[in-house]
């Protein structure tokens, strides 16, 4: 079994995803060189420490996966566009009522639980806005 | 890397999307390699070429 197949079946996006990652690894390398200094050093609690390159290790693939606009590697006609727009509103409301959903089932705070699943649902629905954008403009000088 | 395949698909009377669905890659990709900003593994290469009867020679060789 290749690795690269469970990153994407097209071996563009394999290989532009895999170099993000790569990326990523060896910027959180980097980090825990400097956590450790930093642990060494000062008064920090360890687990911030510890949480600090892993979290820059994700985000830094999850942003550049959206701007380098691979994901929509089909949308190229304004249509496509338009109806993948569309789609992704619909996905993110899913997403978000799903959420709310959960977090009211653990949480028992209502409020809370809608404020936070609103939030991930308009992060989600911004990350995906900027990927289509990035992708179709991509795809428009091809 | 410079190639012939935007040619020759049009040769073929093939849409970027029928040539990407045929050797199993995104129109994007097919789009990338024609506009010579993706260089393309040897076992895509060769699907490629199958599909547009070509030689690898025909397609990828700068005389």
């Amino acid at each position: 079994m290749n690795i690269f197949n469970l990153l994407a079946q097209d071996e563009y996006r394999q290989q532009r995803t895999s170099r993000f990652i790569v990326e990523g690894a060896l910027f959180q390398l980097i980090l825990s060189f400097i956590m450790i200094a930093l642990y060494l050093n000062t008064e920090i609690k360890p687990l911030i420490l510890l949480a600090i390159p892993v979290f820059f290790f994700l985000i830094y693939i999850v942003l550049r996966y959206i701007i380098s606009g691979i994901e929509y590697s089909e949308v190229f006609s304004k249509d496509e566009y338009m109806q993948m727009k569309k789609r992704n509103i619909f996905r993110s409301i899913g997403f978000a009522t799903v959420f709310a959903v959960m977090m009211i089932l653990v949480k028992s705070s209502i409020f809370e639980s809608i404020a936070v699943a609103f939030i991930a649902g308009v992060l989600w629905l911004i990350m995906d806005t900027i990927s289509l954008s990035k992708s179709y403009r991509k795809n428009q000088e091809l | 890397m410079v190639n012939k395949i935007k040619l020759a698909r049009m040769e073929k009377g093939l849409t970027q999307s029928q040539l990407a669905e045929a050797v199993g890659v995104t129109r994007q990709t097919i789009g990338l390699i024609e506009k010579n900003a993706y260089n393309p593994s040897l076992q895509l290469c060769l699907a490629i070429a199958k599909k547009l009867n070509k030689t690898l020679n025909d397609l990828f060789w700068e005389e």
